[in-house]
């Protein structure tokens, strides 16, 4: 078990998502970088589909009500236990009583803390992962209680190398991409930066290239869709997109580029290639 | 009839003519029970819209699932009769808070609103937007409206709405910029059931009308929508 003191910008329970769903309408949600979410869990030595903690920008402050052992995957924040400085990727353990206080992001955005154990976290439609109106709250909250039955499994320990965050994000060509209006070829060429205008559900794009596309006849959308609306704005759905959508969807981000550009800060410019 | 194609790495969208039409929504949806029925085993789900469907796919690549369901014949597989789902609706205009709103731009009295919204039998074409917002078709020409110049930023479950040729019900609590004309006192998307909505596609919508004594009665007793069907 553990507590919330402070939850920090944006801290949610997370995990592979929910699937099975989107039919009524319910979002697909999970770890915006499921990579980082499968490492955490994968060091811990637990199931590789059990929740973790994922924070954003600044992080929570924990008690642990109890001895665990804990992993931090993700973006790198400045992260201490009690005045101890913790690096990421290397398990420890904590006992009772000691307090992780996760403060700002030095490199990347999302970071996730994996726990070795059983997470007995609300379990809505086959997954732990916290939205709003699904479960009973969208995220953590100051004084919740995470309740975790550790578990002593084997940790792991790899030598990971951490990868800078990537400037070329892989893309492919969307149903619509063929009736953008404007030079299609200048997708490939701009640059793009990550706008203050983010979230779990979608990230404005800003690039100085004069693009659009007409609206569409409600479809559905999914994360990793770039969707180009009539006034010009690029937005990449993310995690806790919407089922559905009336944008132009003229690019796709595969599985591994929804994580590369999540990790991406406000400003951060990179360029799209065609994979 | 309808064009497969890939939809990232996991996925394949079917596409249909490009227009809303009961017909074309039909064979969407005899697409669909032809996937689910026939390749079950590659198909993680399936989300279907107006006049598209999404196919989200495990253990295959969509290019192999693509020539795999290449052929597929819709004939027949239409035989399911639609439900009809009645949803009372108080229209008080202590409920129904853009109600004048709407009879100033729609030159309707309110009572012709109420007659004209309730009088219609709505097609359900899919959920999405909010879990369980469902897409209705059918709104009479008359009842369009365009949304709020500034959306709300908090709407009751049940609220009972139109924004520009859509009429629907917020299931949740949310910010909106609909034009409310009413609300329901069921509740349209209940978590505690194994099917949030025991609504289908292609099944029929009537809304009924109801007082506020009545609309007080039936928020008391907290039925869903299958309940209240009973």
């Amino acid at each position: 078990m553990l507590k919330i003191l402070d939850p920090g910008i944006y801290t949610s329970v997370q995990d592979q998502g929910r699937f099975g769903y989107r039919k009524y309408g319910v979002p697909v949600s999970g770890a915006m970088d499921q990579d980082a979410y499968i490492l955490a869990n994968k060091l811990v030595g637990t199931p590789l589909n059990e929740a973790v903690i994922e924070f954003a920008f600044v992080g929570p402050k924990i008690e642990f009500l109890e001895d665990c052992q804990i992993v931090l995957t993700g973006a790198t924040f400045n992260t201490f236990l009690d005045d101890k400085e913790l690096s990421i990727h290397i398990p420890i353990a904590v006992t009772q009583g000691q307090v992780l206080e996760i403060k700002n992001a030095r490199e990347g955005c999302y970071g996730y803390l994996g726990i070795a154990g059983k997470w007995n976290s609300q379990f809505v439609m086959g997954s732990k992962s916290q939205y709003s109106n699904i479960t009973s709250s969208p995220r953590l909250q100051k004084n919740d209680i995470v309740k975790i039955v550790p578990s002593n499994g084997p940790i792991n320990r790899y030598d990971i190398q951490k990868e800078p965050p990537k400037t070329e994000i892989e893309v492919v060509k969307g149903p619509e991409f063929d009736q953008v209006k404007g030079e299609k070829k200048f997708i490939f060429n701009a640059e793009f930066s990550i706008s203050k205008n983010l979230s779990r559900m979608g990230i404005k794009l800003d690039s100085s290239i004069q693009l659009s596309a007409k609206e569409i006849i409600t479809s559905p959308v999914m994360p990793g869709v770039i969707q180009l609306t009539p006034g010009g704005e690029f937005i990449a759905l993310m995690r806790d997109a919407q089922t559905t959508g009336g944008y132009a969807r003229v690019l796709i981000l595969p599985d591994k580029s929804i994580n590369h550009l999540s990790q991406l800060k406000p400003g951060s410019k990179f360029t799209f290639k065609l994979a | 009839m309808y064009r497969p194609r890939t939809f990232g790495n996991k996925a394949v969208l079917f596409e249909f003519d490009n227009r809303i039409d009961p017909e074309i929504h039909d064979q969407v949806i005899a697409l669909a029970h032809e996937l689910n029925s026939r390749f079950d085993t590659y198909i993680a789900e399936i989300i279907p819209a107006y006049n598209s469907l999404l196919v989200h796919l495990k253990q295959i690549n969509p290019e192999v699932f693509i020539a795999q369901t290449n052929g597929i014949v819709l004939e027949g597989a239409n035989h399911k009769k639609p439900m009809t789902w009645r949803i009372p609706v108080c229209y008080d205009e202590s409920l129904g808070l853009d109600l004048e709103e709407v009879s100033a731009y729609t030159k309707l009295d309110i009572s012709e609103i109420i007659q004209q919204h309730s009088n219609t039998l709505y097609r359900f074409y899919f959920n999405g937007f909010l879990p369980g917002f469902m897409y209705l078709g059918g709104l009479s020409s008359a009842l369009h409206c365009p949304r709020k110049a500034s959306p709300r930023t908090q709407i009751p479950k049940g609220a009972v709405g139109i924004g520009g040729e859509q009429t629907g019900v917020y299931p949740s609590n949310s910010p909106g910029g609909w034009n409310i004309i009413g609300q329901t006192p069921l509740t349209l998307f209940d978590l505690s059931d194994e099917s949030p909505t025991p609504m289908k596609p292609k099944d029929l919508v009537k809304f009924t009308p109801i007082d506020l004594n009545e609309f007080e009665e039936l928020n008391a007793q907290q039925l869903n929508l299958a309940k209240y069907n009973a």
